[in-house]
């Protein structure tokens, strides 16, 4: 006999079947959030508006503010600041502006500010950079000097920027050390060391001669500047403090005393010297006037660098035949190996700020030219397409290299952006320049 | 609960659901070999003509040899021959012809004959047909009597049994109803059981057709689902192409960037491509790097986006700054 | 480098025979020596490379020139030229720098200093070693040649003060060369 309750397992099979379809549709891959990969940009310029800066202390300015920064990003070669006459309007406070405009023209920032009165002679910038396309505020800085710190400011309004948009401290605030000379009609000389802003402005003069002036090089507190001077008839070194111009006669040997590079911890100077036969490296400690002897070699030893943590001296020594670019560990075994092997001439090295890379001379089919070296890899890149170059420095945050070279028949100075190659000339002057070297960051 | 007993009534439902089941899922992993063929027949041609000898003479004659022009005396000696031959061959002709004539006059004289004596054998069998079926009806009869008074004497017995049966059948019937009484009620309950097995049968056909339906249903749009997917795979795909080669395109990257950094983007978008909000959700640790990702995901007017329900993938999504060497 | 000197022992004793009944007569001598350079470095051959038999001949020769008064002469030239990236001192100087090394010899008292310039391709401070190690290859042969090292100064200006401020190979060619500039 079937009783009732038998019906009810037959009820259980569209329960089963509704159940497996349900665990067909869990097999489904469950919904997660898209990600997109985005795994390379471009290294183009970044497109910025720099508008002038509204004028509101009732005077001409010396300076246009918006210009000199202006320059000052666009030869780093990463920025390509708005042509001013592209500009539709010429806001100064957020509530002007209309980031449409700015947004059409296909700028990336915008940079606005003012000039108001802070006293007698004395003035107030504030400068406000926004992201056109967010709408965000990215920097708003009120900086305050004098009429002649103008420029000052400027630059610093260019470092603010600079570093907020590329995360990379900028150099727009230091300064340059380089020789001048000046033939007079007479066939007399006249030699000046000067000091400058980084973009060649505000040159100050440190040191005039009638006697060659050689090799300036920088404390690394940007307070002094070691050099050599001819001015008693054969070379010696010197190191100057520059703000009160007081001077020390380091060295006065007989034969050769040059190339003098100041340590990284400010307590030496590394420099070359013949007195004992032939041209040699040695390290002086500035306070005790103590030698120490790096290199015994009948060959040249000449142009002295330290690696920025100052436990490695790179040098050139024509030892090998003719001039290539050595290192010796202080540190540890002393033991000299070379490091330049492309090419018959490499000399004056200089180390990048992270140690990583050599600045030098190479000359290539005739011609002298800038080139630098990953010392990881060996690999050798030619910077410049200029052809006399010479005395290579490299600004204190490794994105610029300065150095001396030939245009229409004078010396004068180059830069070089590392980064993107972007390349100009310091503003020439009457005579020749020759041998730049980069300050330090001013504290 | 109680116990469950497999009632042979059940036995057929079960197995027509098992073999329906199984019937369904083998239609499901197989088709039906639908290969038929049809091997032509064709019927075998043969023409065939008849050839007398008359004109088996003609195809001879006509392949006689042709006259050699350079002995004029041959052909002259030949030609007197040749009508010597004629002469003959007329002659025999007609001996032959005379012979032919004679031998159809015999001819036609041994076929007259041969009639006559066809049409003789055909009466005489035709007579001898009437007298069998004669004998034949004679035979039928005597035995159509001897069946008749056969069944007369059956049906007298016949007759007498029935009274014997009939008193019978009276005692019988009135058992008979009782039983059938009996029989009935059981019947009764025996056809409403039936019915309602019957009934759970159909109601089990039913439910096995509707699962059969649903698991169906399910199957084919799982495979729509699935030809969807991979539709919507592909389109999806291409427009993550498209959104990155716009982003790729206005993201300028800062120098120096250590390798390893990378940042995260929330993007949400309207419908129309356009942009509602973006936001950092991880950031690279350095600041430029973030920003400069930031910069190149709102620089971007419209988004590239796809309509329709494929959208929704696209309505809120991350963008992963992960730049390679 | 202090240079042993038998040689010069041996010609003054030489000359001494010579001595009675003659002017003063420049004493030469005979031998040529190497400065502290090996001779496998192709940079370090400074001296003329002549055999001493060679140099006593021209000794000779230069006693008669110096009664005929040619050594005056010889003295005006001071400025002796160098190839590229070489510090030989080329044949044409040795006369004059022989003349000059007697006459400094003569005057005990007279003092020089040799400057040595480079043109003005490659680096300056390397340019300025160069044009020491190449007044200092000038040195070595007048000291050789009689003068004593103690009235010899060298002072190498490297690029500085071009002889000709031209950029092309024969202004360079120019300004590789040693001066000598009696005090």
């Amino acid at each position: 006999m079937i009783d009732c309750k038998g019906f009810r397992m037959v009820h259980i099979k569209p329960i089963w079947l509704l159940m497996v379809f349900l665990g067909v549709l869990a097999t489904m891959p469950a919904r997660a959030e898209l990600v997109i990969e985005i795994t390379q940009g471009s290294r183009e310029a970044i497109p910025v508006a720099i508008v002038p800066f509204a004028n509101r202390t009732g005077n001409a300015l010396p300076e246009d503010i918006a210009k000199i920064v202006s320059d000052d990003l666009q030869r780093t070669g990463q920025f390509n600041p708005l042509d001013q006459r592209r500009m539709l309007s010429l806001p100064s406070s957020s509530t002007e502006v209309f980031f449409r405009d700015w947004r059409m023209l296909g700028q990336r920032y915008l940079l606005i500010g003012s000039i108001d009165p802070a006293g007698p002679g004395r003035y107030q910038v504030r400068a406000e950079l926004y992201d056109v396309n967010t709408s965000e505020r990215i920097l708003g800085e009120v900086v305050a000097g004098s009429e002649k710190s103008l420029r000052d400011l400027a630059h610093l309004i260019s470092d603010l920027v600079y570093e907020a948009l590329t995360g990379v401290k900028g150099v727009f605030s230091t300064k340059i050390a380089y020789v001048t000379l000046h033939r007079g009609a007479n066939g007399a000389s006249r030699y000046q060391l000067e000091v400058a802003d980084a973009d060649g402005r505000n040159a100050n003069v440190i040191l005039t001669s009638d006697q060659p002036i050689m090799s300036p090089s920088w404390s690394p507190d940007a307070r002094q500047l070691a050099y050599v001077s001819f001015e008693g008839k054969r070379p010696a070194i010197y190191i100057q403090e520059i703000a009160s111009g007081r001077r020390t006669k380091l060295t006065n040997f007989r034969g050769l005393n040059s190339a003098p590079t100041w340590s990284p911890d400010g307590r030496s100077l590394a420099m070359a010297l013949s007195k004992d036969g032939n041209a040699e490296i040695y390290i002086m400690d500035i306070q005790t006037k103590k030698l120490e002897r790096i290199t015994n070699h009948w060959a040249i030893d000449t142009e002295p660098a330290w690696s920025p943590d100052g436990r490695t001296l790179v040098f050139t020594s024509d030892r090998g035949g003719g001039p290539q670019i050595y290192k010796v560990d202080l540190a540890g075994s002393r033991k000299e190996t070379r490091l330049t092997f492309e090419g018959n001439y490499n000399s004056r090295p200089r180390f990048s700020p992270d140690g990583k890379k050599l600045y030098f001379v190479h000359q290539r089919a005739g011609a002298f030219r800038m080139a630098s070296m990953d010392l990881q890899s060996g690999e050798l890149s030619i910077l410049s397409d200029t052809s006399l170059d010479e005395s290579p420095s490299v600004a204190p945050n490794g994105s610029m290299l300065i150095y001396g070279t030939s245009k229409g028949g004078q010396g004068v100075l180059a830069v070089i952006a590392v980064e993107t190659g972007a390349k100009f000339l310091l503003p020439s002057r009457q005579g020749e320049v020759r041998e730049p070297a980069w300050s330090p960051f001013l504290k | 609960m109680s116990k469950f007993k497999l009632d042979p009534s059940y036995r057929k439902p079960i197995v027509y659901a098992v073999l329906v089941h199984l019937g369904f899922i083998g239609l499901l992993t197989f088709s039906w070999p639908f290969t038929s063929e049809r091997p032509a027949a064709m019927p075998r041609h043969v023409n065939a003509v008849m050839v007398t000898e008359d004109m088996l003479k003609e195809m001879m004659a006509q392949q006689e040899p042709r006259p050699d022009p350079a002995e004029l005396q041959r052909q002259r000696d030949e030609e007197r021959r040749r009508q010597e031959q004629a002469r003959k061959e007329e002659q025999a002709r007609k001996e032959e012809q005379a012979r032919k004539e004679e031998q159809r006059r015999q001819e036609q004289e041994r076929l007259r004959i041969a009639e006559q004596k066809k049409r003789e054998e055909q009466k005489r069998r035709e007579e001898e047909k009437k007298k069998e079926q004669a004998r034949k009806l004679a035979e039928q009869k005597k035995l159509e009597e001897q069946k008749r008074q056969e069944e007369q004497r059956k049906r007298e017995e016949q007759r007498k049994q029935e009274e014997r049966r009939k008193q019978e059948e009276q005692r019988k019937l009135e058992e008979a109803r009782k039983k059938e009484q009996e029989r009935k009620a059981r019947e009764e309950r025996e056809r409403k059981l039936a019915e309602e097995a019957r009934l759970a049968e159909e109601r089990l056909a039913q439910e096995a057709a509707e699962a059969e339906r649903r698991l169906r249903e399910a199957y084919e749009q799982e495979q729509a689902a699935r030809r969807n997917q991979q539709l919507e795979a592909s389109e999806q795909a291409r427009y993550v192409g498209l959104i990155q080669s716009a982003i790729e395109r206005r993201w300028i990257e800062p120098p120096n960037v250590a390798p390893g950094t990378q940042a995260t983007l929330r993007i949400r978008l309207l419908p129309t491509g356009e942009l509602v909000s973006v936001e950092l959700v991880r950031s690279s640790g350095n600041a430029a790097f973030d920003r400069s990702a930031l910069s190149a995901a709102s620089a971007v007017n419209r988004y590239p986006v796809p309509q329709g329900s494929l959208f929704e993938r696209f309505r809120v999504f991350e963008l992963h700054f992960n730049p390679k060497g | 480098m202090k240079l042993i000197d038998l040689r010069k022992v041996f010609a003054l004793s030489f000359a001494l025979a010579f001595v009675a009944g003659c002017s003063t007569a420049p004493t030469d001598t005979t031998g040529v020596e190497n400065g502290g350079y090996d001779a496998e470095t192709s940079v370090g051959a400074e001296t003329s490379g002549l055999s001493a038999e060679e140099l006593e001949r021209r000794r000779l020769e230069q006693e008669q020139r110096a009664r005929e008064g040619e050594d005056a002469a010889l003295r005006e030239v001071r400025v002796f030229y160098f190839d590229f990236d070489s510090n030989i001192v080329k044949p044409e100087a040795h006369l004059p720098l022989q003349a000059h090394a007697a006459y400094l010899q003569a005057n005990p008292n007279v003092r020089v200093v040799l400057n040595g310039y480079g043109d003005e391709r490659g680096t300056k401070e390397y340019n300025l070693a160069l044009g020491e190690r190449r007044a200092k290859a000038v040195e070595r042969f007048l000291v050789v040649s009689g003068a004593s090292a103690s009235q010899i100064e060298v002072v190498s200006y490297g690029e500085e003060f071009p002889a000709d401020p031209g950029h092309n190979e024969e202004a360079w060619a120019k300004n590789r060369r040693v001066e000598l500039v009696y005090q």
